[in-house]
């Protein structure tokens, strides 16, 4: 257990391909501040972004992946996982980031998000949790609340919307941890400690589309939306203050628990009603390692004798 | 020396012969064996294979690896490639080398898993939106297998796309008996990388850029949006035309270099016999037992149409049979070619091979 902190400076710039912005992301939507915590995360875990590879789905997330100056790859909608699945057992020293969108990521990619848990293969996914397809205009997706306006619930809602890390839990994932974009440390956090995750690390993140979904909702400013996903903390988030007192800083990552993590960003434990959580599987093993060459042809040498 | 075994088998020591190392697939009839052989082999060989938890996720799987330097096989029937579709696309656009075995099977639907057909010969053509063309080769018999299955990694790694190994139940699942020096070791395909540069370079029209891999160097980006050489998302118009000019003319401009065909001529042969696949077999006898002289041409590049080819050998034919599994679906791409000729076809979609007889009867 380490208390080592480290001072480093980043600049975005050097992360993104700056030529690129501005973004096509509305003004004041979270996916801006969820790619700068994704760099931030990277940076300080000191990755080379040659050795880091974005794999993203198809919607307003998977635009990400042509900002980011890493490995890039843009898929077809939902099958991230897939795509970054074949791109670890291929090259294992890579570290493989998965960005996808509520709809992406358990409407039509569930399946293989499942799957990429239940197999524990070595890879962050990143899922924005925005409540609705934005890019395709407002159609309600499984995540709309009940009750939640769409362009396909006008009258609200009536279907359950699905519970990402009960999902995690099930399929298996050694990783889970939720934040929101109004807890910008926390969620720098999060990622930074689920790429020290040898296996499956999923980030959910709470993110807000105001201009389609909060606008049929009654939240028709960004400010409306951030302030629903914690009205207690949102004028006095420690978490925020803290980013204001000390704009760059990182743990020596890897060292700090998942307890020193909550007490230190005030992250509760399986809340599940709340929106920060935060859990590890202890003897988490990477399996993306198992079927690679020599190990597989030995199980199947020792099987055969 | 000679050998009993499947084209299954013979697929798999094409892949491993041709440099594969990267397998993942969905248990489908009649394309398991390939799987479980891949399963079982592939790692002895320093390569990966993986059962995907579904077809979409296979053919993803495969992409990826093929993006981070692998020579990456998937294989499955007909009712599979529905599902890889949509990252057949991604493929084509992307400009990822991957070889597609569909092992076809009597559809629609289920249709019959154990059931011989040639039907999805227009599937794998079309099989994916856009309307762009890929490459297709159809082997003949299980020792073909082991050669057109090489020939597909070479062209993947030629044109940086999707190539589809076409065949069927017979052919992929029946034992025969080869000869063994039809596995004589054949060179691993070339592949072009580089580490610098436009990534999709589609300058000159027709040709091919070097492959940028992930993993290798400076951080590479792939997309299956329009997108521009340097792998960014665009609307510019004449950059999205040029792109998918690039993506036809690729494939359209080389026709010669994919045709593979067996052209049986014969003087006096007045009727021409156009066959593919497992049909070969039955179309050679037929011109054996023939009374009068036929002609036959066997195509084992079915897509693109070697179209020059085709109409080199309908010179002096005013008669052509095409026997298919299917009622009709390849003829027409003869009858287009065929002019002023009548073209019959010899059609069988009950499960059970065409005969020699058959041929000679639509000949006649």
């Amino acid at each position: 257990m380490s208390n080592a902190t480290v001072q480093i400076s980043i600049t975005l710039r050097d992360y993104l391909r700056a030529d690129r912005l501005p973004t096509t992301w509305c003004a004041g939507c979270g996916l801006g501040i969820i790619m700068n915590a994704i760099v931030q995360a990277v940076a300080y875990r000191r990755l080379d972004m040659d050795k880091v590879s974005m794999v993203s789905g198809i919607g307003c997330t998977g635009r990400m992946s042509g900002y980011v100056d890493c490995n890039t790859v843009h898929t077809t909608h939902g099958r991230a996982p897939a795509f970054a699945t074949g791109i670890k057992l291929a090259r294992p020293e890579m570290t493989v980031i998965t960005v996808m969108g509520d709809g992406d990521a358990m409407s039509i990619g569930g399946n293989h998000l499942v799957h990429a848990m239940r197999r524990n293969i070595g890879m962050v996914a990143i899922v924005v949790n925005n409540n609705v397809y934005g890019l395709t205009g407002g159609q309600s997706s499984p995540t709309t609340p009940v009750g939640g306006v769409s362009t396909t619930t006008t009258a609200g809602s009536f279907e359950r919307p699905m519970d990402l890390e009960a999902l995690a839990r099930t399929a298996g994932a050694p990783f889970f941890a939720r934040a929101t974009v109004n807890h910008t440390a926390s969620l720098t956090m999060s990622i930074e400690k689920a790429l020290t995750v040898d296996g499956f690390a999923l980030v959910e993140v709470i993110s807000n589309c105001h201009v389609i979904y909060g606008r049929m909702n009654g939240m028709p400013e960004a400010s409306d939306m951030i302030a629903a996903m914690d009205g207690d903390t949102w004028r006095t988030n420690p978490a925020l203050l803290k980013r204001a007192d000390q704009s760059i800083r990182v743990t020596a990552a890897g060292v700090e628990t998942a307890q020193e993590l909550r007490r230190r960003e005030g992250v509760s434990q399986d809340e599940r009603s709340g929106r920060g959580v935060i859990w590890t599987s202890s003897g988490s093993i990477d399996l993306s390692h198992r079927y690679q060459r020599e190990m597989t042809a030995r199980q199947h040498d020792e099987v055969a004798t | 020396m000679r050998e009993y075994i499947d084209g299954a088998t013979a697929i798999v020591r094409g892949a491993l012969a041709a440099g594969c190392d990267f397998f993942a697939g969905y248990p489908i009839t009649p394309a398991s064996g390939i799987l479980m052989a891949m399963m079982r082999d592939l790692p002895r060989t320093g390569g990966v294979a993986i059962q995907g938890e579904d077809e979409i996720a296979s053919i993803g799987m495969c992409i990826g690896a093929a993006m981070a330097g692998s020579r990456a096989m998937t294989a499955t029937s007909g009712p599979g490639i529905s599902l890889y579709s949509e990252n057949i696309g991604l493929a084509i656009m992307g400009e990822v080398p991957l070889v597609i075995v569909d092992v076809q099977r009597l559809g629609p639907a289920t249709g019959g898993a154990t059931t011989v057909s040639q039907g999805d010969v227009q599937f794998v053509r079309w099989g994916t939106a856009g309307g762009y063309p890929i490459i297709a080769l159809c082997p003949t018999d299980v020792a073909d297998c082991y050669r057109l299955t090489v020939r597909a990694f070479e062209l993947a790694e030629r044109f940086r796309c999707p190539v589809f190994l076409l065949t069927d139940k017979e052919v992929v699942m029946t034992p025969a008996t080869v000869a063994a020096d039809a596995f004589v070791p054949l060179p691993v395909p070339e592949r072009t990388t580089a580490d610098t540069g436009l990534p999709y370079e589609f300058v000159p029209a027709g040709d091919v850029p070097a492959l940028h891999l992930i993993g290798d160097g400076a951080a590479v980006r792939f997309t299956g949006s329009t997108h521009d050489e340097g792998a960014f998302i665009t609307k510019h118009g004449p950059t999205i035309e040029a792109l998918n000019r690039h993506l036809a003319a690729k494939v359209d401009d080389h026709v010669a270099e994919i045709t593979m065909m067996d052209h049986i001529a014969q003087a006096g042969a007045a009727t021409l016999i156009v066959g593919y696949g497992v049909t070969a077999g039955a179309v050679a006898s037929a011109v054996e037992l023939s009374d009068s002289p036929l002609a036959a041409l066997i195509v084992r590049s079915v897509w693109p149409v070697p179209e020059e080819a085709i109409r080199d050998a309908l010179a002096g034919i005013d008669r052509v049979v095409v026997p298919e599994l299917n009622l009709g679906l390849y003829r027409r791409e003869i009858e287009r070619l065929a002019g002023d000729r009548e073209v019959v076809g010899v059609n069988r979609i009950d499960g059970d091979l065409i005969s020699p007889q058959q041929i000679l009867e639509a000949t006649a």
